[in-house]
């Protein structure tokens, strides 16, 4: 009897933490109204785009400066 | 112009003049302006005027800047430093070697555009931010190969040396492309098969499609006008170069 209950609160701790452990792993829960709700990786990938080419600008028009900034022997 | 003649010209004329430091640093570029809000136009019409995807949502609008920043680092800016390394080893003409430079440059920050977008597009419709796929793998390398590239220039200080060993690295370099374009079909992998750029008709509904191309013309822009300004930044140093050391 003792051991028919002690494996049985085995069983369910273990079912406990087996869930606990899937539930931290599942990446999305679906939505019945449509599809996941996934704008704030579009976010992020626009955030990347515009800073990304908006630093590569910056730093051209930098070089650029920098170099006409320099003197130059006329013709 | 070559090195000899800047340093004749140097010889002739060895007086700096500060009042014209350059001919041209007050211009403003239009064509950079204009493709810059060419860019935020279409990214504007992504993200609110078009559909989002009934499947991966609106991750899915990534789309619009990750396949035209392929279009022009892997295909546009590859190709060119292809086509100037080939020429420059045949003509040795100094303006080649510019131009094969400044398209490694401008491709490599596109690719690197593909490479962080993709895997942010990846994490929701994959599950994963990163799989070692045929596509994304080489890629990578090419990736690699262009900034190796770009090392190798910064590391010979002949620059008749340096034009001639980038030359033959740049064209060598740019014969991974291809191979990039048919690993889709040539290997199984997570990556999918290209929508628009296949002989059959493009598998993207007409709304998608318009902002796709609108996408791709005004990012196409963007690469022409940062190409023409690294082109220019290019010259501008070389002829302070060979002022300097003529």
């Amino acid at each position: 009897m003792m051991a028919g209950v002690i494996g049985i609160a085995s069983m369910t701790s273990s079912a406990a933490m087996f869930l606990q452990d899937t539930s931290s792993k599942v990446a999305y829960v679906a939505r019945p109204g449509g599809p996941v709700d996934t704008s704030a990786y579009m976010w992020a990938g626009y955030a990347i785009v515009i800073v990304v080419y908006g630093s590569y600008i910056a730093l051209l028009l930098r070089r650029n400066a920098k170099l006409r900034s320099q003197p130059r022997i006329s013709p | 112009m070559s090195s000899a003649g800047y340093a004749g010209q140097s010889a002739h004329h060895n007086q700096y003049q500060s009042d014209q430091r350059t001919e041209s640093s007050g211009r403003f570029d239009w064509f950079l302006a204009f493709a810059v809000v060419a860019c935020i136009g279409a990214m504007i019409r992504a993200v609110w005027f078009t559909p989002i995807d009934a499947m991966l949502g609106a991750a899915q609008k990534i789309f619009y800047v990750h396949v035209p920043a392929a279009i022009a680092g892997l295909y546009i800016a590859c190709g060119i430093l292809a086509i100037c390394s080939i020429v420059y080893l045949w003509i040795r003409d100094d303006r080649l070697d510019r131009l094969a430079e400044s398209s490694a440059e401008v491709g490599l920050v596109f690719m690197g555009i593909v490479l962080v977008t993709g895997p942010v597009w990846a994490r929701t419709s994959w599950g994963t931010w990163w799989v070692w796929d045929a596509r994304i793998t080489s890629t990578l390398f090419l990736w690699l190969i262009v900034l190796g590239y770009l090392v190798l220039r910064g590391a010979v200080d002949s620059p008749s040396q340096r034009a001639r060993l980038s030359a033959v690295m740049g064209s060598l370099a740019a014969l991974l492309v291809p191979f990039i374009h048919l690993t889709v079909y040539l290997f199984r992998g997570m990556h999918p098969q290209p929508v628009v750029i296949k002989p059959e008709a493009p598998s993207l509904p007409p709304e998608m499609l318009r902002t796709f191309g609108f996408s791709s013309i005004s990012f196409l822009f963007l690469f022409l006008a940062l190409l023409r300004m690294r082109y220019r930044s290019a010259t501008l140093r070389d002829e302070r170069a060979a002022l300097v050391h003529g």
